[in-house]
């Protein structure tokens, strides 16, 4: 490690109504006693003490300032730590920071604050993946799970796991140290129930991490459906704004539009595509392209009807191809009015609907009915998980495959176990996987781990 | 006065295990040698059980044979009976242990060491030892006798400072009636060692015609006998049988009623005893829910009538000693004829030791055995061995040999003694081990022959006889492949019978012999070809085909454990001065001085988090 002081600024760029810039190493608080004048030198002041004053470039003034100081080694680095809160203007953060430079801070590297505050023993691994999560995180319920982790939710999960494994690993060590003792026995079908239970526990960790994804990066939503069956009124109703142009007029959407909304805590990314239909025009071909290569990576389709549509074979193919992610939505429930045919119309896609699993509500987008019905149907389809309960959400791809790895040699001990194998033969699978949870939870180390880890940080955490 | 007697390039002291191996190892490899004991009627003694090999032992010894000792050899000569321990279980944890005839073991060993060209022994105490200026060193007997050596291997056992406790009487002494070394202590406490109690113990020895053995379990030797020795030619034969009996209610009552007699709970005794080899009264205490304690009856040879009582070790009064045996199944008239006692001797903290097992800071000078903090004959020969050995590669200006715990138990064994150090007795076990499948019994020569031959240990008709039958077994499992069996009634038949599913298609008797309910001896009906094999070679074939996908695997797992045990640190000389280090670990680090980053990480106090430290200051150090 280095002996210099690093400078960054911690909260995002330009954005904000402050700013905060971090400065960490054995000389911060000299360096920021070098920009700042308050009352008092930051060098006088105790550990976690605040000071109001100013900061300078030389002799100009450059903004108002809350001086924030933490000494050695109760800092989130473990060093000397001093963190400037200015207004937030880009200007003024560029000429502190140019200042703190010019005074003998140096500009961090990416991650450094968190490589550094991990090298002084202050995070471990995961909880230093965590602060990676919790900085792309886009939503409130993201942060949540990603401080659930930083508080070692993972590592206590794991380690419930790992207990039982190593309880089976002690029997068979006691099994092999004592030949002539017939109270250490190998009991198979203890084994078999431990080993399909630790199967279980990392078959949900696993299908966790897919969740953890979607929480990550959002939900990429398509909307489809026939023209003028009001994917836009939905889309807007969602979203809660105009965002597309909602006419009576087939064929006016022939872009997908994306908006953003949050909604039970995770971010839905919402396009509305150009109507999926046979068409001449060539702006609108186009736009059907796009909309089928769209509906092909989505995390989620809704398909969208109008009451009292009939569902042609075009419809019936696409959901049927991609019913694990789609929810049918019936639109425009307040045509129903209109007569008893076109109840009856719907009441036979609804059969097809319920013949094939297909998940389905019905909703009025144009007078806002039915959607908390739908969030909930989606929720189900998607297998979301409840943010708010305890469950733990595997946040890395890094630890992801650490658990598919264990996941892999405690199905091969299964098997063998059946098979009647020799204990001290599949004793070497359930060693190996032991070594990867402990892998998972950082308390195995490899040279990859570490780089890994570190690599994908940003600058100023 | 002191006079001068001559210069050595080797000098052991002590006659046990660990300093007969040491001894004929530094002989053996040409060095002049000299190996002084106390008495030289206890050359070899067994003052414990009179057995050699265990789970975990039997590897040690056979690991021994392999790189050229003499333990395994000695156990052929002088076996009363031979068992492979956990025969039902995986060939992973097959060990072998056999009876040994105790007083004709010594005889053998003193014999063999007598005959040995460059080895004098001694019967003498060495009482001081001391640094001479050009590094070698001198030590002086209790007569004054001076010997100058280059290498000294100090394999004291539980003579230094040994003291003997018998319930409320004790006195200062070592092993079966011996006197105590009591003076080299201060001289080594001068060379910096620094030395600690610990506590050891054995049975009584018991009159066979006082026992009645009618409602006794028996437990014979094997009918298919593997001896220890890969060189040894004619079989043991089992002479004798062993007996199992337990304690009861009636026994743990009365421990229970004395136990504030025994020194260890009265405080008597400040050394630590062995975990895993406790005394009855410590089994009774620490395990209260368990009814009964097994016990098995030894024959301590064959022109004697003593038995051992293994299981027994206590260090309670002779009166309640008897009191107590007397209340079990089968001994109610048991007549004592040496008392159970518990030894407490002077031993180093091996955390001193590097994986040579040379002294740190004290160049020449090695240590082995229960110096070592060690318990057992096996673990105290497998150490006095490679002290031996590398004592004379030392004297002649050579590399050190070091073992590793991917090829060997005895790699296991030190690397866990000078890495980890030991809190109480070390005692090999094969839980000790992460690699059990791969350092099995059965392969020891294949792991360490060539280390043997290579020091200049093992002779080469010992090492051409290994590579000849290493060949005859890859030849045979190669031939194996070739054998394609058809389906046919008769195997299906066979197949049915032993609950596997018959053949389709044909398959070749490499792959049958696979599946879980069949093996190498099952199929011999159906291999024409298959060539008369020795049935050691024959257990080999069998366990290396039956387990090749986990050997793989484990060996994968060796792979790539070796790359961390090949990151280098022992350049970094203070820790202090690599940032990030937690406290805890600096201090462990600087006294251990790890090799590599794998041993690092064995360290106790040092986590992952120093450990990912020190990798970050290992790739900051290239860039």
């Amino acid at each position: 490690m280095d002996n210099t002081t690093i400078a960054a600024i911690s909260t995002p760029l330009g954005s904000g109504g402050i700013a905060v810039i971090r400065i960490s190493g054995e000389k911060a608080i000299d360096i920021a006693d070098k920009v700042f004048k308050g009352k008092k030198k930051l060098k006088e002041l105790k550990g976690y003490t605040a000071q109001f004053g100013h900061v300078y470039n030389k002799d100009i003034l450059l903004d108002e300032c809350v001086a924030t100081v933490f000494t050695a080694p109760h800092s989130f680095t473990g060093e000397n730590v001093a963190e400037l809160s200015l207004h937030g203007g880009e200007y003024v953060v560029k000429k502190v920071l140019e200042t703190l430079y010019k005074k003998g801070a140096v500009p961090a590297k990416a991650g450094e604050f968190s490589y550094r505050a991990f090298i002084n023993g202050k995070i471990d691994l995961t909880e230093a993946e965590s602060i990676m999560e919790i900085i792309s995180a886009k939503n409130e319920r993201a942060l949540t799970v990603a401080e659930r982790n930083k508080q070692g939710a993972i590592t206590k999960k794991i380690n419930t796991i790992k207990n039982d494994l190593l309880g089976l690993i002690a029997k068979i060590s006691v099994w092999c140290d004592y030949p002539d003792d017939e109270s250490m026995e190998i009991d198979e079908s203890e084994f078999l129930s431990v080993c399909e239970n630790i199967k279980n526990e990392l078959t949900r960790l696993i299908n966790s991490f897919n969740n953890g994804k979607l929480l990550k990066n959002g939900i990429n939503t398509v909307i489809v459906g026939k023209p003028n069956v009001g994917k836009s009124t939905l889309m807007n109703m969602l979203s809660k704004e105009d965002l597309s142009i909602v006419t009576s007029i087939p064929g006016t959407t022939r872009d997908v539009v994306e908006t953003t909304i949050n909604l039970n805590g995770y971010t839905f990314n919402i396009s509305d595509t150009a109507g999926i239909r046979e068409t001449e025009n060539e702006v609108e071909k186009i736009g059907v392209e796009r909309a089928l290569k769209r509906v092909k990576n989505a995390d989620l389709l809704l398909m969208l009807f109008e009451t009292g549509e009939i569902l042609t074979q075009e419809d019936a193919t696409l959901l049927l191809k991609y019913k694990e992610k789609t929810v049918a939505v019936i639109n425009k429930t307040d045509l129903e009015k209109n007569g008893k045919n076109i109840i009856e119309k719907t009441e036979k896609t609804e059969e097809f609907f319920k013949k094939n699993n297909v998940p389905y509500v019905k909703i009025s987008a144009k007078e806002n009915i039915g959607e908390e019905e739908l969030i909930s149907v989606i929720t189900k389809t998607l297998k979301l998980i409840d943010t708010d309960s305890s469950e733990v959400i595997l946040g890395s791809f890094r630890q992801k495959t650490a658990a598919e790895n264990a996941l892999n040699l405690i199905e091969n001990a299964i098997g063998a176990i059946k098979e009647n194998t020799p204990a001290d033969a599949y004793g070497v699978l359930l060693d190996e996987a032991l070594a990867y949870l402990l892998e998972l939870t950082g308390e195995r180390v490899t040279n990859e781990v570490a780089d890994r880890v570190f690599k994908d940080f940003c600058v100023g955490k | 006065m002191d006079f001068f007697v001559d210069n050595y390039d080797v000098a052991v002291i002590g006659a046990g295990h660990a300093g007969i191996e040491a001894s004929l190892a530094s002989a053996r490899m040409g060095c002049k040698t000299i190996c002084f004991t106390i008495n030289l009627d206890w050359v070899g003694n067994m003052p414990c059980n009179p057995s050699i090999g265990g789970t975990a032992k039997g590897h040690l010894v056979r690991e021994i044979d392999a790189l050229g000792g003499e333990m395994a050899k000695a156990a052929d000569r002088n076996t009363l009976q031979i068992r492979m321990l956990n025969r039902g279980k995986g060939a992973a944890v097959h060990s072998l242990r056999a009876q040994i005839d105790r007083r004709n073991y010594s005889t053998d060993m003193k014999h063999v060491m007598e005959t040995t060209p460059n080895l004098s022994i001694k019967q003498g105490e060495i009482v001081s030892i001391k640094r001479e200026k050009d590094g070698t060193y001198n030590v002086a007997t209790a007569l004054g006798a001076l010997y100058n050596a280059k290498c000294v291997v100090i394999a004291t056992g539980t003579f230094l400072k040994g003291k003997i406790f018998v319930g409320e009487v004790n006195y200062e002494g070592g092993p079966d009636g011996t006197f105590a070394a009591t003076k080299l202590s201060k001289d080594l406490k001068a060379l910096n060692i620094p030395l600690r109690r610990f506590k050891t113990g054995t049975p009584a020895r018991v009159l066979k015609r006082s026992i009645d053995f009618t409602d006794m379990e028996v437990q014979e030797g094997d009918e298919n006998i593997i001896p220890f020795s890969y060189r040894t030619k004619e079989k043991p034969k089992n002479k004798v049988v062993c007996f199992i009996t337990y304690t009861n209610a009636k026994t743990k009552k009365v421990i229970l009623e004395n136990i504030n007699r025994s020194p260890l709970y009265s405080g008597l005794i400040e050394g630590v005893g062995p975990r895993y080899c406790p005394s009855i009264e410590d089994k009774i205490v620490r395990f209260k829910d368990k009814e009964r304690h097994q016990l098995f009856i030894e024959p301590c040879g064959e022109n004697t009538e003593e038995m051992y009582l293994q299981g027994m070790s206590s260090s309670l009064p002779e009166e309640v000693q008897t009191k107590f045996y007397h209340t079990i199944k089968g001994l109610e008239n048991v007549e004592i004829m040496r008392t159970a006692y518990a030894i407490e001797y002077d031993c180093i903290d091996p955390l001193y030791l590097n994986k040579t097992l040379e002294i740190k800071n004290n160049e020449g000078l090695f240590g082995a055995g229960q110096f070592n903090g060690s318990s057992g004959y096996e673990e105290a020969a497998a150490q006095g061995l490679i002290a031996g050995i590398n004592a004379a590669l030392k004297a002649k200006g050579k590399e050190l040999l070091t073992l590793s715990r991917e090829d060997s138990y005895i790699g296991t064994l030190i690397d866990d003694l000078c890495t980890k150090g030991c809190t109480d007795p070390y005692r090999m076990m094969t839980s000790r081990s992460e690699y059990r499948l791969v350092l099995r019994q059965d392969n020891a020569d294949e792991r360490l022959c060539d280390t043997g031959f290579k020091v200049g240990l093992l002779p080469k008709e010992d090492y051409e006889e290994y590579l000849k039958r290493k060949e005859i077994k890859e030849k045979e499992i190669e031939r194996l492949k070739t054998v394609i069996l058809a389906p046919d009634k008769k195997l299906n038949d066979l197949l049915e019978s032993l609950g596997t599913a018959p053949l389709n298609t044909g398959i070749t008797m490499h792959e049958l012999i696979k599946r879980p309910q069949l093996d190498y001896y099952k199929l011999k009906d159906f291999d024409k070809n298959r060539p008369e094999l020795s049935f050691e070679l024959t257990e080999k074939i069998n366990t290396e085909i039956k387990y090749e996908g986990y050997i793989k695997r484990q060996k994968a797992q060796i792979a790539e454990a070796k790359r961390l045990e090949k990151k280098d640190i022992s350049f970094i000389k203070n820790y202090s001065e690599i940032k990030g280090l937690r406290l805890e670990a600096v201090e462990k680090l600087n006294k251990i001085n790890p090799q590599s980053i794998g041993q690092a990480s064995r360290i106790s106090g040092v986590s992952p988090a120093d450990i990912s430290v020190l990798l970050i200051y290992l790739q900051s150090k290239k860039q």
